[in-house]
């Protein structure tokens, strides 16, 4: 089983995101999970998203604490106690950020860190917005930097949600999270 | 033909609706049920579901309008939460003496002051002395399919009772998980239209009414319908398995209790994780087994009784609390008084977890299920009520 955990605000599409993500990997034939965890559904609040991956029926219906990687949905999120809180080592980290990813600290040896600005990419697609939608890049960039999912498996799910012209642009969002992503990778 | 997807409980709930082909919801919004009637809207705007939706100035309005809804004749579905729940308590009284089957799902939400929008069992078990059916379920396929099952029980002219399909907030409703989705003319087929052989809108026509001979008479009568919905749960459920494929084992499900000394009693969200944690016990030896109470009320004093005796010792994990009580939380006192007059009983230990909606984890699982093998070796409760939650078992979000 592979345990992720998305660490957004509101606003931003980590609910949304981790569900698309979720139903790429269904699609792909895993079994997968989706568990989210906010106050009031309201802009700019914490959110944590809990989402499991495997290959038999997921049972267990609780919060992941020590996971197998963590997806950061913006820069001001990574200096947060919560959001390193349990990280395993050798693990994976995947972050909006502009920052190069060897450069990423959360304070525990990874196996792998990768870095994509998805609120540029958010801006250039979708145009200026008080809070930037990032889940489409942020899910491009993780197809690409962990291989959980195909690419290409996160265009239905995407299409499902948005209809028209918004998902096209939402794939668009993907592809180019996917080509932005810089990966750093630990040595072994 | 039957679609498979990644389903929120939510949405699972709506289609269960749906396809149990409800006519009147009236409903009024409240985290973290909120999604489910918005689903339900909108597939009635599509053209999907036929029904009319009313929109309620709060949820006493939304049961009084199911009342009168159910009683002309229509199949009614509406939901609810926490605070809604205790909003809707006066009316709520008035469905299972008038005997109408009306299905509300209480997605549960702990209650103020200090819970926040995250569940624990309090706003349902609430409700328990009203004589409403409640059910209670683990996942979101378990949901729609409990919902289908629900109208089965409670349109059942020997029955006559409303049915309260109960789920956690965000551990099932937000959680989106795989589900079956059955057709619709295998669903027509299972369920077919609602008709109440007692009440008509046509004058004259009305021909027995639920009993008028005062109180004691009527709560008499809404007892022995709860004491024959037993076996009509149970005969449904296996009706339902045969149709669709899927069981859920009546009103008790017995997880991995081959050889088991002693077992957990969970109900909801929680019992899936204790499915990993029991299997995973048992492979290092300690022989704790799992009963997932699926029915709370009416309340499988008799199945208790029957299956008692193959166990050491019961820990109880009660995701509420009855402050002030005889000792300790409502599930652990039913099953007391379930067991009481058995010469032959296990010891019940008793858990408080997850209140307020703060998760219960393996850990804590695991920490209850070793409790339970100590009172095992031990011969008795040292500790009547155990208030896991305040001990300190690692993080818990």
């Amino acid at each position: 089983m592979i345990e992720i955990r998305f660490h957004g605000m509101g606003g931003q599409g980590a609910v949304l995101g981790a569900l698309m993500l979720a139903e790429a990997a269904f699609n792909e034939g895993k079994y997968a999970q989706k568990i989210p965890v906010y106050g009031g559904a309201r802009r700019g609040g914490d959110v944590t998203v809990f989402l499991r991956l495997d290959d038999k029926p997921i049972r267990r219906t609780c919060g992941i604490y020590e996971p197998d990687c963590i997806i950061v949905m913006d820069p001001a999120l990574k200096k947060q106690d919560f959001v390193r809180a349990g990280l395993k080592q050798g693990g994976l980290a995947i972050l909006n950020d502009e920052e190069q990813p060897s450069k990423i600290d959360l304070g525990v040896n990874l196996g792998k860190v990768a870095c994509v600005d998805a609120t540029s990419l958010s801006t250039e697609v979708f145009g200026q917005r008080a809070i930037p939608i990032v889940n489409t890049p942020m899910l491009g960039a993780i197809a690409k930097a962990t291989g959980f999912v195909k690419v290409e498996s996160l265009y239905d799910p995407i299409k499902h949600q948005f209809t028209g012209r918004i998902g096209d642009l939402n794939v668009k969002a993907a592809q180019l999270g996917y080509e932005h992503v810089k990966v750093w990778e630990a040595k072994s | 033909m039957v679609q498979v997807r990644m389903m929120e409980g939510n949405e699972a709930a709506a289609y269960g609706a749906m396809l149990s082909r409800a006519q009147v919801v009236p409903a009024y919004p409240i985290t973290p049920q909120t999604e489910l009637i918005s689903f339900i809207a909108q597939f009635i705007a599509e053209g999907r579901m036929k029904a009319e939706y009313i929109k309620v100035e709060g949820e006493h309005t939304a049961m009084a309008a199911a009342i009168g809804a159910s009683a002309a004749g229509a199949r009614v579905f509406t939901a609810s939460s926490s605070q809604g729940i205790v909003f809707m308590e006066e009316p709520l009284w008035m469905p299972p003496g008038m005997r109408l089957p009306i299905n509300m799902c209480i997605v549960n939400r702990s209650i103020a002051p200090t819970g926040g929008l995250r569940p624990d069992h309090n706003d349902s078990l609430l409700q328990r002395d009203t004589g409403w059916i409640q059910l209670y379920c683990e996942n979101s396929q378990e949901v729609m399919d409990t919902i289908i099952m629900g109208y089965k029980i409670a349109e059942n002219k020997n029955i006559y009772l409303p049915v309260a399909t109960c789920y956690d907030g965000y551990f099932v409703s937000a959680t989106a998980s795989k589900v079956e989705v059955p057709e619709q003319k295998d669903v027509d087929a299972f369920l077919p239209p609602y008709k109440h052989d007692w009440y008509s809108l046509i004058p004259g026509e009305s021909k027995e009414r639920p009993s008028r001979g005062g109180s004691a008479r009527n709560r008499y009568e809404v007892q022995q319908a709860n004491e024959r919905a037993k076996k009509i749960i149970e005969e449904v459920d296996k009706e339902y398995a045969k149709t669709f494929g899927r069981t859920y084992d009546g009103m008790i499900e017995e997880y991995n209790c081959d050889s088991s000394d002693v077992v957990l009693m969970t109900m909801g969200s929680m019992t899936g994780t204790a499915r990993d944690v029991v299997d995973d016990l048992k492979k290092n030896g300690k022989s704790v087994g799992l009963l997932k109470l699926r029915c709370f009320r009416p309340f499988p004093t008799e199945e208790f009784q029957q299956l008692a005796h193959k166990y050491h010792v019961i820990g109880v994990v009660d995701r509420n609390t009855s402050t002030g009580s005889a000792g300790g939380g409502i599930v652990s006192m039913e099953l007391a008084r379930a067991l009481y007059h058995l010469d032959d009983k296990p010891l019940i230990a008793n858990f408080h977890v997850g209140l307020g909606g703060t998760d219960v984890t393996p850990r804590q699982i695991e920490y209850m299920a070793d409790k339970t093998l100590e009172i095992m070796k031990l011969g008795r409760v040292s500790e009547p009520v155990d208030w896991v939650e305040l001990k300190d078992l690692g993080p818990v979000m």
